[in-house]
């Protein structure tokens, strides 16, 4: 036993020494040097932190279609300055937005929104998110608040590779220190990955190939993934509908914003199917929540790109058609008060 | 949950502590119970549902056992035995081979005259299916011959079928190995947990450190092998046959070592198979398990040779094909078993005519069954005939650029292949096993951070989709 017990003490001593040496003389590099969870635990952590400072009574959840660029500003932005232009009351709103997100990252990170006791969630919903959702982020399940997880268990999370197990512990992620071990375990490794000077070290994907976007795809490819014949069984509608249904049961009204895609290129090749956003239409409305379809408001001129990514004109456009929904929606959420808070 | 994630290390330092420090040592059989449950959370954790794919089969066999040992006619017996072949057979038809059917028939009605539409299935295939069920069948079989009683507690048949370190990917255990184990006293000395670390170390290295970074160029080759010369497609079939050697003989490792934390013995599944100077003897050293369970429960089944020599011919051909489909639901993989099969029946037809092959050098008859087993791996790999095809017909193709990827490649099989010849692996984990605390101690944090390092890019264990 004596023998087992040095072996452990050995085998302690010599990572620890590992780790020292690895922080003494990289500590700060470290922690910026991770790709995966870095962008949800920190990235997405200071968009939370200004979710706080604002008191932000409207949040959206989106993908990159809803984020500003440096010369074309949000949809999202444009279409809250037009409710203040017009004199009407806009309350503070805020945009959780990063590359690659859809429902299942929507869903767990929508307890930590609620907890800000928002009257009204938007959610982006881009048909790119039913195509095939980016396998990345799954740590935000550390993000789903504890009384949800039994019905967590029974949502499609094995389609993300992430089973029940896997869900109980996401959660240490809460643990005091654990999120900083983390980012510190995987940067560490992300370091020596970099600096290998042989070349033997197996390279950890890049973040954009981790989501399955490593190379451009082709145009056509992109416009062929959109002809969905999605029923609501599928996974990601599965998702959607809890999100919406999560939002609504603990008081805030919910918008889910079918994001333009273009729609022209897709009906000229028959890739367009009304049917499929019909099914998402429903899914929402019968969880409670509020549909806008955006799929024909914009037309090819008004896209930067096959992905759905708009020009300044574009964002102008989308927000003006969505501005009456965003209207009813800010009454009823007005009428109804704040949510009621952390599920 | 992968053996070499850390969801494993949380699990089994759960288990390991709740057996041995919470359930006392004289509550063997709450133990023995807790490692029942500790294993059906543990396959639960892939797809949950799929438990009651283990559940079925244990039951199915533990009353077809026990209906057995009570059933006097032989007519009653086989009756017996083929409803335990139907049950678990079917399953494992269904889950594994529904899809492969249905796209088979529905090539063949597109290529009819109607041009018919026929049903689309999706059936998700549940891991390790083939060696739970490999496993249960051989209980009912072994019970069925008489040289086996039926399990006494259907608990100690359900740790038999899911005992965890094994379920997913072997070695496949038979029930009169296993079963007498929980009868006897389960003591894990020191020395075990030593020889175990060893084992578990050895595996990781061999699975992270080798076959990962490996795989890194094997599935950038089968990629597009269209797109590769005859030099790099020659590497990355060599590349293939020791990732997947040390892929499979990593992941038996750590099972091994894994039992023998919990004081249970597995079957050795890989005795340095690239070694061998015949197709008969790679058979005997690779994936032993599973051809030793083929041999006893298929091929003397079909008569062995026992019958003519055409016969014995025959049952090898069919053994090796039916083989090949176990490993997978494709035409690549009834293609690899048949060559398999072929080259044993070529064997058996050649050994006696020409005496000389025998005469030939050790080396050079390795030589050529190593080159032989990598031709099959090209059909194993492949996805589909068309795929080996491509690679077949591009090896005669010039063209080779040494990039970063092909210098890895080479460097690490050629690491990877001395280690083999040399014994390294074996040598070096019953050695550490010898060595003093300190040593040892040394040598597991070295294999960590090894693990750590190389980890990011770790492919699920090639044996599991099997």
């Amino acid at each position: 036993m004596s023998r087992l017990v040095t072996i452990a003490l050995v085998f302690g001593a010599c990572l620890a020494a590992f780790v020292a040496v690895v922080l003494l003389r990289a500590g700060g590099e470290v922690m910026e040097a991770g790709v995966f969870l870095r962008p949800t635990r920190v990235e997405l952590g200071v968009t939370m932190e200004q979710l706080e400072e604002k008191d932000a009574r409207v949040v959206w959840l989106g993908d990159s279609t809803v984020l500003d660029s440096i010369d074309i500003p949000s949809y999202a932005d444009i279409v809250a300055e037009r409710i203040a232009k017009s004199g009407d009351e806009m309350p503070p709103h805020g945009v959780v937005a990063m590359v690659g997100l859809d429902f299942y990252h929507y869903y767990c990170m929508l307890g930590r929104i609620l907890e800000r006791n928002p009257e009204v969630v938007v959610l982006v919903a881009h048909l790119r998110m039913f195509v095939d959702g980016a396998r990345a982020f799954m740590d935000l399940c550390s993000s789903l608040p504890p009384s949800e997880l039994p019905r967590a268990m029974l949502l499609p999370f094995r389609e993300r590779d992430v089973g029940p197990l896997d869900l109980l512990g996401y959660q240490l992620l809460r643990l005091p220190g654990a999120e900083t071990s983390f980012l510190a375990y995987e940067g560490a490794q992300r370091l020596f990955q970099d600096r290998d000077p042989t070349g033997l070290l197996a390279k950890t994907p890049t973040y954009f190939e981790r989501l399955g976007m490593g190379g451009r795809k082709p145009a056509l490819e992109y416009l062929r993934s959109y002809a969905l014949d999605l029923d609501r069984e599928d996974p990601v509608v599965r998702m959607m509908g809890a999100t919406v249904d999560m939002a609504r049961r603990h008081g805030a009204e919910v918008l889910v914003v079918a994001s333009p895609i273009p729609y022209e290129k897709l009906e000229a090749r028959d890739w367009y199917r009304p049917q499929t956003i019909d099914v998402l239409r429903r899914v929402v409305e019968e969880n409670g929540g509020h549909f806008f379809d955006g799929h024909r408001v914009l037309q090819k001129r008004h896209y930067r790109d096959e992905s759905g990514h708009y020009t300044t004109e574009g964002a102008e456009i989308l927000a003006e058609a969505l501005e009456p929904t965003l209207r009813e929606v800010l009454e009823d959420g007005a009428s109804a008060g704040r949510a009621t808070g952390a599920p | 949950m992968l053996f070499n994630s850390l969801q494993f290390v949380g699990f089994l330092l759960v288990v390991l502590t709740v057996h041995f420090w919470v359930i006392p040592a004289s509550q063997e059989r709450a133990r023995r119970l807790f490692l029942l449950l500790a294993s059906y959370v543990f396959y639960g954790s892939w797809n949950p549902p799929f438990v009651l794919l283990l559940l079925y089969s244990t039951v199915l066999d533990y009353a077809v056992a026990l209906r057995m040992a009570r059933t006097e006619s032989r007519a009653g017996r086989r009756g017996l035995l083929g409803l335990s072949l139907l049950g678990n057979l079917g399953v494992l038809a269904f889950f594994k081979y529904g899809n492969f059917l249905a796209e088979t028939y529905l090539t063949l009605v597109s290529l009819g005259p109607a041009q018919q539409s026929g049903p689309v299935v999706d059936v998700i295939l549940p891991v390790g299916i083939s060696f739970y069920t490999f496993q249960s069948l051989s209980y009912s079989m072994d019970v069925y011959r008489g040289r086996l009683e039926p399990a006494k507690s259907f608990w100690d048949l359900a740790l038999y079928v899911s005992f965890f370190p094994q379920l997913v990917a072997g070695p496949i255990v038979r029930a009169r190995e296993f079963l007498p184990q929980l009868e006897r006293e389960r003591v894990v000395r020191g020395a075990d947990v030593e020889s175990s670390l060893a084992r578990i170390a050895g595996g990781l290295i061999k699975k992270v450190v080798f076959a990962d970074t490996l795989a890194l160029y094997v599935d950038q080759v089968w990629a597009d092998p269209s797109a590769h010369g005859g030099p790099g497609l020659l590497l990355a079939a060599y590349a293939f046959a020791y990732q997947i050697y040390f892929d499979f003989s990593g992941y038996s490792d750590m099972a091994i070592g894994l039992a023998r934390l919990f004081g249970f013995e597995l079957p050795e599944n890989f005795l340095r198979p690239y070694l061998s100077s015949s197709p008969r003897e790679f058979w005997r050293r690779w994936h032993v398990t599973l051809s030793s369970w083929l041999r006893d429960y298929l091929y003397i089944s079909l008569g062995g040779n026992r019958g003519s020599e055409a016969r014995t011919r025959l049952n090898l051909l069919i053994t090796m094909l039916l083989g090949g489909l176990w490993h997978g639901a494709g035409w690549a993989f009834v293609v690899w078993g048949g060559f398999h099969g072929g080259l044993l029946v070529a064997q058996r037809w050649a050994t006696p005519r020409f005496p000389a092959l025998g005469a030939l050098p050790g080396w050079v008859r390795v030589g050529i069954t190593f080159h032989l087993v990598v031709v099959g791996w090209i059909f194993f790999r492949s996805p589909d005939l068309s795929t080996a095809g491509q690679f077949f017909a591009g090896l005669v193709r010039p063209g080779f650029e040494p990039n970063p990827d092909v210098i890895r490649a080479l460097a690490v099989l050629s690491v990877a292949a001395l280690a083999h010849v040399v014994g390294v692996p074996q040598q070096w984990q019953r050695g550490l096993a010898r060595r003093g605390p300190w040593v040892q101690g040394v040598a597991y944090a070295c294999v960590a951070v090894l693990v750590y390092l190389f980890s990011p890019a770790t492919n699920q264990f090639i044996y599991f989709q099997f």
